[in-house]
């Protein structure tokens, strides 16, 4: 399904990622690693918002590097990014029904992640949580075929932790993912595979 | 939602009052109904787009001009988009002195403009239009725009051109192209926009430099402010500030500054799209 090859990426003179190579047949891909290893960057190169500086990126036998994310998305790539991109002035229902294009499965995305009791209510207006959830549903409304969710415990109480963790174990059979963390304890519960990436290199699989 | 309806019921007082009324009324009133349309037309740009114009007498301006130099080149102004739009590369932040150092340009382009003989700073002539019908046109114009920009806003289409306003970014994560619901939006703007400037040279007959000034190009944002950024609203504040110009320059010479200063400290507290984006 996806194929990463000897990615690199520099940023000016700092080496983020050095020959970073993988594959993913299907299943939830788990990679950890400290803050700043290069697990973000390595996400947006596979989705399209950020460049490789060398390397190729093969998704379902066609190569995506260099192309724009909004072809990526079409292709069955979605992410779901660490610091929430949502639509800030659009109602929790707007944000999820502009992914998902059809009202049913925006109004059943939104009850799996418990975002009903803020359907419409702006997404200016919800709690840092909630817009952590109405994140993974615009991903997940896009029906992909590889979800890409960057840090998706990050910021979440308990609770919704369980929520998300229910949600993926449902999903995670018909959709692959790779879920990033920095802590493994949750990410060892739903992966099926587990990359250890630290100061932009692969270190450790299993 | 009462003061609301109100509103709605003064503006509709205020579109129909004029024509049981004198020459001179008519012509005031027609005047500030062109530039209602004008107010949204840039309405639209700031509210749905999220880019507050500040040079919006650019398309109103030029398609003046072109209709007054041949009534036939009116079919061009919605090209006046492409005057417009390209000045979107420096930005959201800076988009509004862009588009403002844009327009003081060509107000002073215009003083140079000369066509056959005629032009300069004295202007062109422009076809003059019966005022009653005019009037009646300016009046089904102004209604056909709310209705048409109410449709837009409340489409699916429009859901995408406000998502690309929030966030460009997040746009193309769900595989939205920002580009064409841009310059979809500019065009929109830029077209009423042109219309009512082709509505301002008929109703008056003439075309000078005058219409790239700063009373033009500041225009829309201030009626807009005074409107609070609503479309009804808005129409009422065009009207505000034509009225009270006119009727209060005998006594205090170049009223509209004193009203463009009042709307520029109430901007500060009002709120705008163009400046509402958030992270966490």
């Amino acid at each position: 399904m996806l194929e990463v090859i000897e990615v690199s990426k520099m940023f000016g003179r700092n080496v983020v990622l050095k020959n970073v190579t993988f594959s993913l047949k299907n299943g939830i891909l788990g990679i950890y690693g400290a803050n700043g290893s290069g697990k973000t960057t390595l996400l947006k190169i596979i989705s399209g918002f950020e460049k490789p500086s060398c390397g190729r990126v093969f998704f379902n036998g066609r190569e995506i590097t260099n192309k724009a994310p909004q072809e990526i998305v079409k292709l069955g790539v979605a992410m779901a990014f660490q610091i929430p991109r949502v639509f800030w002035n659009l109602t929790v229902h707007e944000n999820v029904l502009l992914a998902a294009r059809e009202t049913d499965y925006t109004a059943e995305i939104c009850k799996e992640l418990n975002l009903e009791d803020v359907l419409f209510k702006k997404a200016k207006e919800i709690s840092q949580g909630k817009v952590k959830l109405l994140q993974l549903a615009m991903c997940f409304a896009l029906k992909p075929k590889l979800a890409l969710l960057d840090e998706p415990f990050a910021s979440l109480d308990a609770e919704n932790v369980e929520v998300v963790l229910e949600f993926l174990k449902k999903r995670g059979s018909e959709i692959s993912m790779i879920i990033t963390a920095h802590r493994t304890k949750i990410l060892k519960t739903i992966a099926s595979q587990m990359l250890e990436i630290r100061g932009g290199k692969i270190v450790g699989s299993s | 939602m009462l003061v609301s309806i109100a509103i709605r019921i003064l503006v509709l007082v205020l579109l129909i009052l004029p024509v049981f009324l004198d020459c001179y009324t008519k012509l005031l009133a027609a005047s500030a109904l062109t530039l209602a349309i004008f107010t949204v037309s840039w309405l639209y740009l700031e509210k749905d787009l999220g880019w507050a114009s500040l040079g919006h007498s650019i398309p109103f301006g030029v398609s003046a001009y072109l209709f007054a130099i041949n009534p036939l080149l009116l079919f061009f102004s919605p090209l006046t988009t492409f005057l417009l739009f390209p000045l979107s590369i420096f930005g959201k932040h800076t988009f509004p002195f862009a588009s403002f150092v844009f327009s003081v340009f060509l107000w002073y382009l215009a003083h140079h403009i000369v066509f056959e003989g005629k032009g300069g700073e004295e202007g062109f002539r422009a076809p003059s239009i019966n005022l009653d019908l005019i009037y009646l046109i300016s009046v089904t114009i102004l209604i056909l725009s709310c209705l048409l920009i109410w449709k837009i806003s409340n489409s699916y289409f429009g859901l995408k051109v406000k998502a690309v306003r929030d966030d460009e970014i997040a746009a193309k994560a769900i595989g939205i192209n920002s580009l064409p619901f841009k310059v979809f939006g500019f065009a929109i703007s830029c077209s009423l926009a042109s219309i009512a400037g082709i509505l301002h040279a008929a109703i008056f007959g003439h075309v000078s430099p005058g219409v790239f000034s700063p009373y033009f190009s500041l225009f829309p944002f201030v009626a807009a402010t005074i409107g609070q950024g609503k479309i009804w609203s808005s129409i009422l504040g065009s009207y505000t500030v034509v009225f009270l110009s006119w009727f209060l320059s005998p006594y205090v010479p170049e009223f509209h500054y004193a009203i463009y200063a009042v709307a520029l400290i109430l901007a500060s507290y009002t709120q705008s799209y163009a400046r509402s984006d958030r992270s966490v």
